[in-house]
């Protein structure tokens, strides 16, 4: 188990536990003391839910970047049966960050669509750290189209560091792939579910997050850039990252508090890294519930119910949100510092006229 | 000439600061081409559509200059676009938000990076939605977004084509998720007129950056024009592209010449051309009588009808 940073009294009592599990070794104990260890487990449960239940922003991101976090392929594994991959987009090739294929869950046929990073260097490299490629994109669209003609809802996890910047990308087209992507979601007439499982990064997330019901792990982020990028641009310091993230409010309970996400799925104390499994159990209980909302509905419904949701994002805010009374204080202590500057002005002016006057006579 | 430049150049700020003025930027006296790097003398270019009077590349202008030069004798109309909020997080980083955003509205009299006017160009009539990207770098948050949708509505409602002038970083990130958003947003706009068989032409104007490139700007049944090869149209500028996997990107990339080349721009059109060509373009796609730039006078008084009720009809 890799640790994070904020995470060193739990690397503490897990090491202590681990050595009340094994007395033989430690101390020659022939017996374990079961009592002693369900009170350093109570003791772990008990951390690790303060730790997790006060996570910002920038310990979030390292949670959902977490190299041990389930990634698409394992949800997909554990979430669905009987999983057709289906590859390419028959225009130049396979992009292989981003998993396609249909499959059912639970007796519903879905097409699933999972952004992938990989889990070890082999496969990170394989799966280029869940940057897609404007293939990628192409490829979700062409099956979109066919889940569109077998009348079968999509699926799509999100979980990339964002759509990959390079020059084979920009000049085959990465932005139209995206824009068009879009186009697609805003146009298929069967329900999209989409659940943010670790990263989603920007316009490579958005692409295949234009949907119907937008779900988020408890501890993923969803940001319009990396707290890494805003810091280096905003603050022209890459080492301002965790203000950055606090300030971009980019967790699963800012988002929903936004009315930017629709649902906050519950992960396993500690993340889903400490429980893959249950996480998968907590994903597919809100898929097939989700799912079930949207039986009875028509085609029409579910593109209107879409679109609403996208065009009414942000409208509701209030008009200059907290801004008017804060920026007419600005104003007005700005104007009469003008004033005052102008006054120290005249004033220094009259005693330099004064004191060469008195040193001329 | 150049020491008259540099001079210029650092008494400007100083002699402006002394005086406590606010910036007089369309009155200076000389601006230098961004292409040619030649120093040009501003009422030659002014006289030339803001195009240099040296290598013709046009220049950086703001909205309402270009509709003065867009529209039929320089005559529009401006619509205002809905208020929403302009910091939905209260945003802060070395500096408040809210202070550039007051600073911006108040230097170009605009609430926000968009405007938005309806006129005639060649007597065809048409929404335009033009972008300023010295407006904090003409950045796409929650009131751009809405003013897009707004825009696309007000064409559909007066069935009228659209045209948009992006020039733009990309999202806002100060708006963060609520400007990612917008990417959606605006592709629902301009699906509501490919709904009602209405054209939407995106005439590029450099530099068009991120979101926007991946939503509208390519967003379905548009026109991609460029008013010059040299305008930079891109996805991943190449600051980003270094910053995230440590390649250079080749020189003349990510220009509308190149973009042509690869299959990702449908023309360029030269500013000088763009009231004869993009009226041509809509009058042909409208199945309309097409009018000549010249005889606009002459047309009005054949015509009884209006340029609105012929599109309406
Ligand atoms: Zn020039």
């Amino acid at each position: 188990m890799q640790y994070l940073d904020f995470e060193k009294e739990l690397e503490q009592l897990d090491s202590n536990i681990e050595n009340l599990k094994n007395p033989f070794e430690n101390t020659g104990l022939s017996s374990l003391n079961n009592e002693e260890i369900q009170k350093a487990q109570s003791e772990i449960d008990k951390k690790t839910s303060e730790i997790y239940q006060s996570l910002d922003g920038w310990k979030k991101t390292k949670v959902a970047r977490h190299s041990e976090r389930p990634k698409s392929n394992f949800y997909i594994e554990n979430i669905f049966e009987h999983f057709q991959p289906i590859s390419g987009d028959r225009l130049f090739g396979e992009d292989e960050a981003i998993i396609a294929g249909f499959a059912k869950l639970e007796s519903q046929s879905v097409l699933v669509l999972g952004q992938e990073k990989g889990r070890d260097t082999e496969s990170r490299l394989k799966r280029n750290f869940g940057m897609m490629r404007p293939e990628g994109y192409r490829k979700c669209i062409r099956l979109m189209k066919l889940a569109e003609k077998f009348k079968i809802p999509v699926i799509t996890f999100i979980d990339t560091p964002g759509a990959y910047p390079g020059k084979g990308a920009e000049e085959r087209g990465q932005a139209e792939a995206i824009a068009k992507s879009i186009d697609c979601c805003l146009s298929v007439s069967q329900p999209i579910i989409s659940v943010v499982i670790g990263e989603g990064g920007s316009g490579g997330a958005i692409a295949l997050a234009t949907s119907n019901k937008v779900l988020m792990l408890e501890h993923a982020i969803y940001s319009v850039i990396s707290p890494e990028g805003c810091a280096s641009i905003l603050w022209k310091d890459a080492s301002k990252s965790k203000e950055a993230a606090e300030s971009m409010q980019i967790t699963a309970q800012n988002l929903l508090g936004h009315q930017i996400i629709d649902e906050i799925i519950q992960e396993p104390l500690g993340g889903a890294h400490r429980n893959p499994k249950e996480a998968a159990i907590h994903i597919k209980q809100s898929l097939v519930e989700n799912l079930k909302s949207f039986s009875g509905k028509s085609a029409d419904e579910i593109l209107k119910e879409r679109k609403d949701k996208f065009l009414s994002i942000g409208t509701k805010l209030p008009e200059e949100t907290n801004i008017f009374n804060h920026e007419n204080a600005m104003y007005f202590s700005r104007k009469s510092f003008i004033k005052n500057k102008k006054a120290f002005i005249i004033l220094g002016a009259l005693i330099l006229v004064g004191t060469i006057m008195w040193w001329l006579y | 000439m150049n020491w008259i430049k540099d001079l210029t150049k650092k008494l400007k700020p100083k002699l402006e600061n002394l005086f406590n003025k606010k910036s007089t930027l369309p009155d200076n006296l000389w601006t230098n081409c961004a292409s040619c790097s030649n120093i040009i003398y501003r009422e030659d270019i002014e006289n030339n559509l803001y195009c240099c009077t040296n290598c013709q590349e046009p220049q950086q202008i703001l909205p309402r200059k270009r509709f003065e030069i867009l529209f039929d004798e320089g005559t529009y109309e401006e619509l205002e676009t809905p208020r929403l909020s302009s910091d939905p997080l209260n945003w802060s980083d070395i500096s408040s938000y809210k202070d550039k955003v007051k600073k911006a509205r108040k230097k170009f009299n605009q609430r926000h990076a968009a405007l938005l006017a309806v006129g005639s160009i060649n007597k065809m009539q048409a929404v335009v939605y033009c972008m300023n990207q010295k407006f904090l770098g003409g950045s796409v948050g929650i009131e751009e977004g809405e003013a897009f949708v707004f825009a696309c509505k007000y064409a559909v409602e007066h069935n009228l084509p659209f045209i948009a002038f992006p020039q733009t970083g990309g999202q806002k990130m100060q708006h963060s998720a609520f400007a990612l958003m917008q990417m959606p947003k605006s592709i629902i706009g301009l699906q509501m007129l490919e709904e009602k068989g209405l054209p939407a032409i995106i005439m590029a104007t450099s530099p068009v950056a991120g979101g926007v490139t991946a939503s509208w700007f390519y967003g379905p049944s548009v026109f991609v024009f460029a008013e010059s090869e040299n305008t930079k149209i891109m996805f991943a500028g190449p600051g980003v592209i270094k910053r995230t996997i440590g390649e250079d990107l080749p020189s003349g990339f990510q220009t509308a010449g190149y973009l042509l080349k690869k299959g990702f721009v449908d023309r360029i059109i030269h500013r000088k051309n763009h009231r004869e060509e993009l009226s041509n373009l809509l009058s042909i796609l409208l199945n309309l009588e097409i009018k000549k730039a010249e005889d606009t006078t002459d047309a009005a008084e054949q015509n009884t009808v209006s340029p609105q009720q012929i599109i309406s009809a």
